[in-house]
């Protein structure tokens, strides 16, 4: 798995690449610990996202739980893979998807 | 050829050294040669030189001494003549005194020889051919006998010359002639004399009288036309003297130059060496050669014209007066002849020394010189040996020294090395306590150091790595103990029943996962069956799934035929909610069956669609599932519940996504299209197990040599009835 930031001010995109299994998903916890801080607009852009596994649902959770408290969260290009997922699970719904 | 560093050290120190020496002893060498050279060459020179200003110095010097002795030896007869003029004068000035005080004596007869014999330095008296033809006038004859009050005189001044044939003598005016002789040969008989002398002699003729009178004053005169007597050459001296009439005669001295014979004698210098003198004419009147070209002798030729030049020259210089040195050649033989004048006489003196002699004086000089530099210069050759070889010795002596010195400075050298090198090994046998102990202040010391560092280091790393070892090793066993507790933990006896067949297994991955199963009896016709899947791996996700099957289990029994299976799942979600900080969650799939109706009641909870076998169609479709939320991260929310109706041989097949995302070596999933597909072409009739295994062998297929990513579980139940 591989992560790109994006940084605009308050507005911050995170490119996931890859896949976000048991395995990557603890990385992108540790990464976004600090880089929410200030964030307003947290936008996860999943173009190049293969696959999403719960672990990787569980940090979506808490990056929700967080931005829920300091702004908005959303999920951009989803893939059909990914999509299918969080449809499955109820994620779709909690979440912004455009 | 390998070398130790000990032997590279010794080799270097040794090669350095050797070079050093070498190059300081050849260039001492080089300088000692050239030393030598220079000072062989400087001596050669300084030997030539020298030589040269030797024999220059010496020429010099014996000219210079040749002439002095010519000036001393010419002063030395001057003196003697002073001496002769100076009796002379006191004559003349005697014979003044009685010829013009004639009163003042008493007449005196002196001895006529014509009538008696005269005795050794007796004074007689001639009277000349005057009075012989004129007789004797009585005041004549008192004249001659106040004259020879002389007599005194006379006799006393005779006997300072009565060891040669000498006389003193007085010519008067009249033609007298008063004399006392000396005659040593025979001192005992009278003078002979001739007959003619008694009357015939007058001298007034003579050379002597006519001199003096002619000067008025003392003159020498030479006295060549005498007789000669014997080796030695008579001259004299005479004067006038006065009476008050004006000149009365002239007084004489006539002696022998022994004296002045031996001065001009012993002047010679060398083996041939001899002397003369010669008069204001030229004329050679001393000599001391009896034979030759320079003998004295009567009407000699002058030496001015003689037809030899050199000699003429120094003739001509001789009679001006001057002094100097001349090379002459006499009888054949090359001289040096050195004069001097004598003022008195207006005489010249000369001494004549070979050539050869001086030559050979001054070569002996030059040798003698020639001889002292060779003499240096091979005592400089001597001590150039001698200090080439104390040199060649040192040298030697020092390459052994230096030989010694480098082999203790490279040992020293290595000396630390060594001992590192032992306690490196001593370290490399697992003594970790040892410490390097050099302290050469160098960079072993700083070596030792490091090494000392390093074991530190190495210590530290071994105590840290067996801790953490322990760690993982504890942290490992108690994951297989959660593993072991997670499998205790779903049930294996699974119930033989008339209306239902059911089977699972759950084939965790190599860490702990979430994965879980349940199924239980909530009365005699309701059975529960649970698959969920908890978020995350390892002891967190372990522990909440034992939190989430527990509490499912326990809603599921107290609240089910109540209220309801989406209560059940609503009231366990709050449940799980409640201080769920890490987000934990889990899916799940929860079903209820009538084991008499065969209604199947369930709610979905985020989970994979199970797949359901229609037995009457011999089709597999998966269950259409309402999307419910997962369990755990939001409490308050609704769940949606569903009911399908089984009949008998229906079967349903839960499962978690360790099937369908199960990955192989590609990183390719396996997905539900493929499950779904082989669902459809395998015997759904088959006994569960013989169903289950196929599954798993079409798995297999699919994933390969991949590792097994996640928990796989698979849950199957046919219905009977």
């Amino acid at each position: 798995m591989e992560i790109k930031k994006e940084q605009n001010g308050s507005a911050l995109t995170i490119h996931v690449i890859g896949r976000l299994d048991a395995g990557s998903a603890p990385e992108l916890s540790k990464e976004l610990t600090t880089a929410l801080d200030g964030v307003t607009d947290l936008t996860f852009d999943f173009a190049e996202l293969k696959y999403i596994a719960s672990a990787g649902l569980r940090v979506l959770l808490v990056a929700q739980k967080r931005m829920n408290k300091q702004g908005s969260m959303k999920l951009i290009n989803v893939s059909e893979a990914v999509m299918e997922v969080l449809d499955m699970t109820g994620f779709a719904s909690l979440m912004t998807i455009a | 050829m390998k070398w130790n560093i000990q032997k590279r050290l010794l080799v270097l120190v040794l090669a350095a050294g050797i070079l050093s020496f070498l190059t300081l002893s050849g260039l001492s060498f080089y300088g000692l040669y050239a030393v030598h050279n220079e000072m062989k060459e400087m001596g050669d020179e300084v030997g030539k030189a020298g030589a040269k200003f030797t024999e220059n110095l010496v020429t010099y010097q014996l000219k210079k001494t040749l002439e002095e002795l010519a000036k001393a030896r010419a002063g030395f007869i001057e003196q003697r003549l002073g001496g002769f003029r100076s009796n002379i004068e006191i004559l003349s000035r005697t014979m003044t005194r009685i010829a013009s005080d004639p009163d003042d004596y008493k007449p005196i007869k002196l001895i006529n020889p014509q009538f008696e014999p005269v005795y050794n330095t007796q004074t007689y008296m001639t009277y000349g051919p005057d009075i012989k033809r004129d007789g004797l006038t009585p005041e004549t004859e008192h004249e001659l006998a106040i004259a020879g009050n002389i007599r005194v005189l006379l006799e006393s001044l005779e006997r300072m010359f009565m060891e040669y044939p000498s006389s003193v003598y007085i010519g008067t005016k009249h033609g007298c002639f008063i004399c006392c002789p000396s005659f040593p040969d025979k001192p005992n008989e009278p003078k002979p004399f001739a007959e003619s002398e008694f009357f015939d002699y007058d001298p007034r003729e003579r050379p002597w009288y006519k001199q003096a009178i002619a000067a008025n004053a003392p003159v020498f005169f030479e006295l060549d036309s005498h007789t000669n007597l014997g080796k030695y050459q008579r001259f004299g001296c005479s004067a006038p003297y006065y009476d008050r009439y004006g000149v009365a005669g002239v007084v004489g001295l006539d002696v022998p130059n022994v004296d002045i014979y031996k001065a001009i004698n012993e002047t010679a210098i060398g083996s041939d060496g001899f002397s003369f003198v010669l008069n204001k004419n030229g004329r050679v009147i001393f000599s001391s050669r009896t034979e030759g070209e320079l003998v004295a002798k009567a009407n000699g030729e002058d030496m001015r014209t003689s037809s030899k030049r050199r000699f003429a020259r120094a003739a001509s210089k001789m009679t001006r007066g001057e002094s100097g040195i001349m090379p002459v050649t006499v009888d054949g033989e090359e001289y040096f002849l050195a004069f001097a004048p004598m003022k008195y006489t207006g005489w010249s003196f000369g001494t004549l020394t070979l050539r050869k002699d001086i030559d050979v004086a001054v070569d002996k000089s030059r040798e003698y010189f020639i001889t002292q530099v060779q003499g240096f210069s091979s005592r400089l050759q001597d001590r150039y040996f001698i200090m080439t070889f104390i040199s060649s010795l040192l040298v030697i002596g020092l390459l052994y020294l230096l030989f010694i010195a480098s082999n203790k400075v490279s040992a020293m050298f290595v000396k630390p090395i060594h001992e590192l090198s032992d306690g490196v090994r001593e370290i490399a046998s697992g003594n970790l306590d040892k410490k390097l102990d050099i302290h050469t202040g160098d960079e072993i010391e700083h070596l030792a150091t490091c090494f000392n560092a390093m074991t530190d280091e190495l210590k530290a790393h071994m105590a840290n790595l067996t801790k953490v070892t322990a760690e993982k090793e504890r942290i490992a066993t108690e994951l297989d103990v959660a593993t072991e507790i997670q499998s205790g933990m779903l049930p294996k006896d699974f119930p033989v029943h008339e209306n239902f067949e059911l089977l699972a297994t759950m084939k965790p991955a190599k860490e702990v996962g979430g994965d879980f199963y349940d199924y239980y009896f909530i009365d005699e016709t309701h059975l529960a069956i649970t698959v969920a899947d908890v978020s995350g791996k390892g002891i967190p996700a372990a522990l909440f799934m034992v939190i989430a099957k527990t509490v499912l289990k326990n809603f599921t029994m107290s609240m089910h035929n109540r209220e309801g299976l989406a209560e059940v799942v609503a009231a366990s979600n709050d449940k799980l909610c409640a201080n769920n900080e890490a987000m934990m969650f889990v899916t799940a799939f929860v079903g209820v069956l009538d084991l008499q109706t065969g209604e199947f009641v369930f709610v979905n909870a985020g989970h994979n669609p199970p797949v359901v076998y229609h037995a009457e169609e011999n089709h597999c479709d998966f269950l259409d599932v309402k999307k419910n939320f997962v369990l755990g991260p939001m409490d308050e929310i609704p769940f949606a519940e569903q009911k399908i109706l089984l009949k008998p041989g229906d079967l349903l097949f839960l499962y978690t996504d360790g099937v369908t995302e199960a990955l192989n070596v590609n990183d390719e999933e396996y997905l539900p299209d493929r499950l779904i597909d082989f669902m459809n072409s395998t015997d759904c009739t088959a006994n569960l197990e013989t169903l289950l295994e196929n599954v798993r062998g079409d798995l297999s297929k699919h994933v390969g040599e991949a590792e097994q990513s996640d928990d796989i579980t698979m849950f199957a139940l046919r219905f009977n009835r």
